[in-house]
């Protein structure tokens, strides 16, 4: 896994993404057949407010070479103020990535229900810059 | 007996759908074989319509009747008998026609129709639908690929056969405007018209459109359309410069109009009730839904053109009236305490994983066989099963739940955001925990987006998914009684008339109006006459009256509400007021408050010029002054400013000019325009106002007045003309009420530039058009955006239509996705109190019980902890800011997401 038949590194993406927003965008990429790469897997949460740190985390040691967040846009959020806490924290776990050079492996943008080309194209965007950066260097190091 | 719904279109399908749900037996006639009418022709359609129809065909109260059309109808309100074809007799109070409408069979020769390039919108929305999934817009004479699209509009409308303005032709052309330039930005495309008549989101799509997408929209008489080789030319007058145009195209798009079914004609020879001039089942402006003949009633577009919005709206509000004549007779589903087999801790997980083709969409890029062998691999799988449809699917559901002792279990299929709560409901019948079931989007979010490895990519999505389901956990929740009492805020028509709605179906009404008096905007509007005879004076005292006459509303004046808790089927508030401070518990709640006449202070002199006023204090006085009077549409702030062009307005300005008019033959009246939004039947103002001798002069920079005179630059004549007006009447748009945004606040209703606009994933296909995202809190009449008389009376039917089916519940059910603390990690550190958006938490204080040898005896202290109360609403901001792990969110604890990480 995590390469094609020719061998090529394909990236794999974890993508959270709101129930009420991005995922409903995620779901308008389909409808009009907007191609991403293949290896993304969506988790769908509630909202971004359920985004703890710990799953991008987690995600990352175990091998995933790009953590997607996707949520409302500002003011937008189903909940009133998950994504202004999902931001939050996603600012303060970027001054731990950087540390360990991780932190573009990492995205969030809000992204909404009508935005469909949107989701597609940031999955497509984030494929191509985690192919320039390399595999997750955790990859199968860590259990 | 129950009621009998005709037409199974999207109206009649929302109809049934609120008539079953609340408690009556529905027999649901439709002549096809299949439901959906034309919704389920657009492109993209379909899939908001499907879990409807999906809902209808499972439904115990709902007897379907395909393939069957009406053949006679005897008896009376209360007691009609319906013969339908194949010798089927039924016995119903009450029926609701929606037999919806058709295009045109013929177009005229002078579009080019019949060259193979040149199709009518509804073949186009076929095109659409095959485009998407070829990813290519084709000409269907050579089959090359479209490169520059033209699209006609007013095709059929608006003309001597038909002379009304179909409404939805303007809003869903920009739609397939939008739907081409999202797929295939480099399709340069054309839209021809006379007026865009767009309101709302439709409005905003259409500057997005002439903006952004860079779509050429071209205003132009009827333009002709002349195949030549095999290119099509289109020839059309540029106005502006005077001139025939000509502009090659690949293809053209007609924009037909809607007209009324062909059906309709002999349906209403078989019932007896009367359609109007244009041939439309005959209502009227203050009951929408009501047909000549007591106890039938009418909906969607068999009333008048209109796009599907408006047909859900005005289908709740013939439901809510067509059970008023009928006794409710059958059980509301899901209301019965439900038991469910244990499934304990510790007990070994036996997963059922279920594969819905969708009838082969899925097949198409996943090798469904191959994934089920390889699922079927998978530890604590025990049954695997792939279905054609959902249908099929859901049988095997149960079924295996029964047969099998299945204990999760893991549905693959479209998007959960579907099918959802079908799928549990499934699960819930067979006995199994609603919550102990896994959905996964195989279709949008796998066979549609992915064009390698797709059925890898599927398998890794089913194991993560079988993972998470092995880590459900079953969710109990709890019922609630509900409270059959209603909320109504705002006084105006729209809010007078919900209450009375809600009122006459047996409820309770509390009635808030912060103004001194009931009536709202009806009030400024004077004497003025609507099309139809009835007179805003005339009506504002038929519901004054009703309103204050009627035992189950409680009026309240001079007040508001405050300190909204609680949720769909019981909330509290307070009511405070002139010398009242009430609390009050309610189930549901319409907001209905209206919006106002912008001050355009500064403008043309207004304030300080008093010649000058603005339309509504015309209509109040009534009073004409001198022998020219111009009236001025679009003054004020526009789109760009944030406001919303308001149909009453526009039309408003229309009726006055008319009725200046005709009372005062010898006064020059003038209207100076951008464009007339006369949509749907209000056209016919226009026309009687153009053929009585009112002037439209249509401008593109904004009339000047000064020293007493007017100079405005009309684009038709292409001049510059100066008119000296006695009286200046300015048409300004309708800005939200103030209390808009404290509502928002307290309710948790988004609004869109101070309304409560709905929300809307793809533009233009609104299926819930009243309902919010806070279940239970309902929205109406120009609270939602200003409209027309008659669309608020039938919107806050349909308001009052749509809380009355939840009232008619008698238990409601708490969420299942919510916060729990761990009493025992908890350390009290309050920082889930301060994160919680809709202060749900607080910090109890708690004896500590000291256990010495082995017995519980000291009280040792007291220990805080966190307790989430009923106002949580599962957003799970809470759980991921605990620091000790206490608190998680049911559904989404972090093992469960944990899971799916670890195989992902
Ligand atoms: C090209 C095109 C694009 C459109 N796009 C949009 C859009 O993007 N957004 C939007 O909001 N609106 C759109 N509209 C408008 C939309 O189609 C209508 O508002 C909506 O479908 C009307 O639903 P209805 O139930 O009133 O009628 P229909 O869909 O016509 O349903 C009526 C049903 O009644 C049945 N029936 C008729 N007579 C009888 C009888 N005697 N006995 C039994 N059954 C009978 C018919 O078979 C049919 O199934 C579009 C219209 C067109 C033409
Ligand atoms: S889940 Fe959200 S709404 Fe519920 S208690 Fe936690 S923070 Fe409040
Ligand atoms: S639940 Fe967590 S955040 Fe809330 S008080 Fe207890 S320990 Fe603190
Ligand atoms: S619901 Fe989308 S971010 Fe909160």
């Amino acid at each position: 896994m995590g390469e094609d038949a020719k061998g090529e590194f394909e990236p794999k993406i974890i993508g959270f993404t709101c129930n009420w927003c991005t995922y409903a965008s995620a779901d308008l990429a389909g409808t009009s057949r907007k191609k991403y790469p293949p290896n993304t897997r969506i988790i769908r949460l509630m909202c971004s407010g359920r985004l703890d740190p710990m799953f991008v985390l987690k995600a990352l040691l175990n091998g995933a070479d790009g953590v997607f967040i996707g949520g409302c846009h500002p003011g937008e959020c189903h909940y009133i103020k998950g994504n202004f806490y999902a931001r939050r924290r996603i600012a303060a776990l970027r001054t731990i990535l950087k540390e360990f050079g991780m932190d573009n492996r990492v995205r969030s943008e809000w992204i909404s229900a009508s935005e469909g080309d949107k989701f597609a194209t940031v999955m497509r965007e984030m494929a191509e810059n985690i192919k320039k950066i390399g595999p997750n260097p955790l990859r199968g190091k860590v259990l | 007996m129950g009621i009998a719904v005709i037409g199974g279109g999207v109206a009649g399908i929302s109809a049934a759908l609120d008539l079953a749900d609340s408690g009556y037996k529905v027999y649901l006639i439709e002549k096809n074989a299949e439901l959906g009418g034309k919704m389920a022709e657009l492109a993209e359609c379909k899939t908001g319509l499907s879990p409807r129809i999906v809902k209808i065909q499972n439904h115990p109260n709902i007897e379907l009747m395909l393939s069957s059309e009406l053949e006679g109808l005897s008896g009376s309100a209360g007691n009609f008998k319906l013969k339908v074809s194949g010798g089927k007799e039924i016995e119903v109070e009450s029926v609701v026609l929606a037999p919806g409408y058709d295009i045109p069979d013929s177009v005229a020769t002078s579009y080019g129709y019949g060259s193979p390039d040149v199709v009518t919108s509804l073949e186009f929305e076929r095109m659409l639908r095959a485009a998407t999934i070829s990813n290519e817009l084709k000409r269907q004479s050579d089959g090359k690929p479209v490169k520059k699209i033209g699209f006609i509009k007013c095709v059929g409308s608006r003309c001597q056969d038909n002379e009304i303005c179909s409404t939805a032709c303007c809003a869903y052309t920009a739609k397939e405007v939008w739907v081409v330039k999202e797929r295939f930005p480099d399709i340069d495309v054309y839209v021809f018209y006379m007026d865009v008549r767009v309101f709302g989101k439709d409005e905003e799509l259409v500057a997005d459109l002439k903006d952004n997408y860079g779509v050429h929209y071209i205003r132009s008489r009827v333009p002709e359309v002349l195949p030549e080789g095999d290119k099509l030319i289109v020839k059309y007058e540029d106005l502006r410069a005077g001139k025939i145009e000509k502009l090659e195209l690949d293809m053209v798009v007609l924009a037909v109009g809607l007209l009324p079914a062909r059906t309709l004609p002999r349906l209403a020879e078989l019932t007896g009730v009367k359609t109007d001039e244009y041939g439309y089942i005959e209502t009227s402006i203050s009951s929408p839904m009501e047909t000549s003949v007591r106890g039938i009633f009418a909906c969607g577009t068999a009333t008048a053109p209109m796009k599907v919005r408006e047909s859900v709206g005005l289908a709740s509000g013939a439901a809510l009236k067509a059970a008023l004549m009928s006794q409710r007779t059958e059980r509301i589903p899901g209301q019965e305490e439900r038991k469910y087999i244990e499934v304990k801790e510790d007990e070994p997980p036996k997963v059922g994983v279920f594969i819905c083709d969708n009838e082969g969409e899925i097949s198409k890029t996943i090798d469904i066989p191959a994934l089920a062998e390889r699922v079927k691999g998978l530890r604590d799988v025990v049954a695997v099963n792939s279905a054609n449809t959902i249908e099929e699917a859901l049988k095997a559901l149960e079924s295996g739940i029964v047969d099998q002792g299945l204990n999760r279990v893991v549905f693959a299929g479209c998007s959960p955001r579907e099918y959802e709560d079908i799928i549990r409901e499934g699960c819930a019948k067979a006995g199994l925990n609603p919550y102990l079931v896994e959905l996964v989007n195989l279709r949008e979010q796998c066979a549609w987006v992915f064009d390698k490895n797709v059925t890898d990519a599927a398998f890794d999505i089913l194991r993560m998914a079988v993972e998470r389901a092995k880590r459900l956990e079953p969710i109990i929740v709890e019922r609630y009684p509900v409270v059959p009492r209603a909320l109504v805020i705002g006084g105006g028509i729209s809010g007078m008339n919900a209450a009375l709605d809600i009122a006459d179906a047996g409820y309770e009404v509390y009635l808030v109006e912060k103004g001194e008096e009931l009536g709202g905007g009806l009030r400024d509007m004077g004497d003025i006459a609507f099309p139809g005879g009835e007179s805003a004076s005339k009506l504002l005292k038929h519901y004054v009256d009703r309103v204050t006459s009627h035992e189950r509303i409680k009026v309240y004046t001079k007040a508001r509400e405050e300190d909204v808790r609680g949720r769909a089927g019981m909330f509290k508030a307070r009511i405070v007021g002139d010398g009242v401070d009430e609390e009050i518990e309610f189930g549901a709640c319409v907001i209905a408050t209206g919006a106002k006449e912008y001050v355009p202070e500064g403008y043309y002199g207004y304030g300080s010029d008093n010649k000058v006023c603005t339309l509504r204090e015309f209509e109040k006085s009534g009073k004409v002054q001198g022998d020219t009077v111009v009236i001025i549409q679009d003054v004020g702030p526009g789109l760009k400013e944030g406001a919303y062009s308001s149909k009453a307005s526009n039309i408003e300005a229309v009726n006055a000019a008319l009725k200046i008019k005709e009372e005062n033959p010898g006064v020059e009246v003038f209207v100076l325009y951008r464009e007339v939004k006369t949509y749907g039947k209000w056209e016919v103002l226009y026309k009687r106002a153009r053929e009585k001798g009112v002037l439209f002069l249509r401008y593109e920079k904004p009339p000047e007045y000064k020293n007493g005179i007017i100079s405005v630059f009309d684009v038709i004549f292409n001049d510059e003309i100066q008119i000296k007006p006695d009286m200046v009447i300015l048409s300004v748009p309708m800005v939200p009420a103030e209390d808009n945004k404290r509502l928002s606040m307290m309710f948790k209703i988004p609004l869109k530039r101070g309304f409560f606009m709905e929300e809307q994933e793809r533009p233009k296909m609104v299926l819930t058009p009243v309902d919010t995202v806070n279940e239970g809190v309902f929205v109406c009449g120009s609270a939602v955006y200003p409209a027309m008389i008659d669309e608020c009376i039938a919107m806050s039917s349909a308001a009052a239509g749509r809380a009355c089916v939840l009232l008619a519940k008698d238990f409601m059910e708490t969420p299942a996705i919510r916060a729990v603390v761990n009493d025992e990690v908890c350390v009290g550190c309050g920082v889930c109190v301060q994160i919680c958006p809709v202060e749900a938490i607080e910090l109890t204080e708690e004896q500590l019980p000291v256990v010495t040898f082995g017995v519980e005896t000291l009280v040792g202290g007291e220990r805080r902890i966190a307790k989430v109360g009923d106002g949580c609403i599962g957003c799970g901001s809470c759980a991921s800011y605990c620091p000790s792990g206490a608190m998680s969110l049911q559904h989404f604890r972090d093992k469960q997401v944990y899971a799916q990480l670890d195989y992902a």
